[in-house]
């Protein structure tokens, strides 16, 4: 049971991180921007859906590691997706480079911010319950 | 409601607040395009030199910051860009050099609000 939903936790990790971070940067810059996905779509479901399973079935303080690897690995496909947030679109005969590293870098810092803080409140509480 | 909550949510705020300057932009873009007007003019100096007259109008609400206009290797600062503001450069050219300028050697660059930087350049 806690392997499904751990599961399911991996593929909402997943759809933020891969189908709905990317449609927000293609959005809020209004262009057809080009991103460069690291790796094809299946195997960064397999990998987050893998570490959403390892993070809910494993001990205390190893889930509670494997949940924060699983944002630090969703920060890093933004990075790379984007280029570091150097996103360019060809439009109307015209060349587009618009520099949203600030974006990516405020995406990848809270992810990993909240992955520390969220491994550091979870373990304690989950080694009292075993 | 549990610590990592509370800095996700203010996280995704921060995002949304970030975004907001660039949102307002590209919306404003696909409403007007030609939200930034640029006009060139070419008239002579003298029989070695030409000056190339840029003027830039922006009708958006975001103000655009750091504006250059880059011809070939050289940068000329146009500044900053508000609300129905038009700017004119004078950029003074060799005729040779002007005569083999291609679309590509020139660009625009400024930022969104100072904080998201921008180039258009000519794809030719």
């Amino acid at each position: 049971m806690r392997g499904a939903i751990g599961a399911v936790m991996g593929s909402v990790y997943y759809v933020l991180y891969v189908v709905a971070l990317p449609v927000m940067f293609q959005s809020v810059a209004g262009l057809p921007v080009e991103l460069r996905p690291p790796v094809d779509p299946s195997t960064a479901l397999a990998l987050f859906m893998a570490l959403g399973v390892a993070e809910s079935v494993a001990p205390a303080a190893v889930g509670a590691a494997f949940g924060l690897l699983l944002k630090v690995v969703g920060a890093l496909y933004i990075y790379c997706a984007t280029n570091g947030g150097a996103v360019s679109a060809a439009i109307a005969g015209y060349c587009i480079t618009i520099d949203l590293s600030l974006l990516v870098y405020a995406i990848a810092i809270g992810s990993i911010i909240v992955g520390v803080v969220d491994a550091f409140t979870q373990a304690p509480r989950e080694a009292l319950k075993t | 409601m549990r610590p990592s909550t509370v800095l996700a949510l203010a996280t995704g705020f921060a995002i949304v607040a970030l975004s907001f300057p660039l949102l307002v932009f590209a919306v404003e873009y696909a409403r007007n395009p030609a939200l930034l007007g640029v006009r060139v003019n070419v008239a002579p100096i003298n029989q070695s030199h030409v000056a190339l007259d840029v003027t830039l109008s922006y009708v958006g609400t975001i103000p655009l910051t750091d504006v250059q206009l880059v011809v070939g290797n050289r940068s000329t600062t146009v500044g900053d860009l508000h609300e129905g503001v038009a700017k004119t450069v004078t950029i003074p050219l060799n005729v040779d050099e002007a005569r083999n300028l291609r679309p590509s050697d020139v660009s625009l660059r400024f930022k969104i609000m100072g904080i998201y930087g921008v180039e258009v350049r000519a794809a030719g």
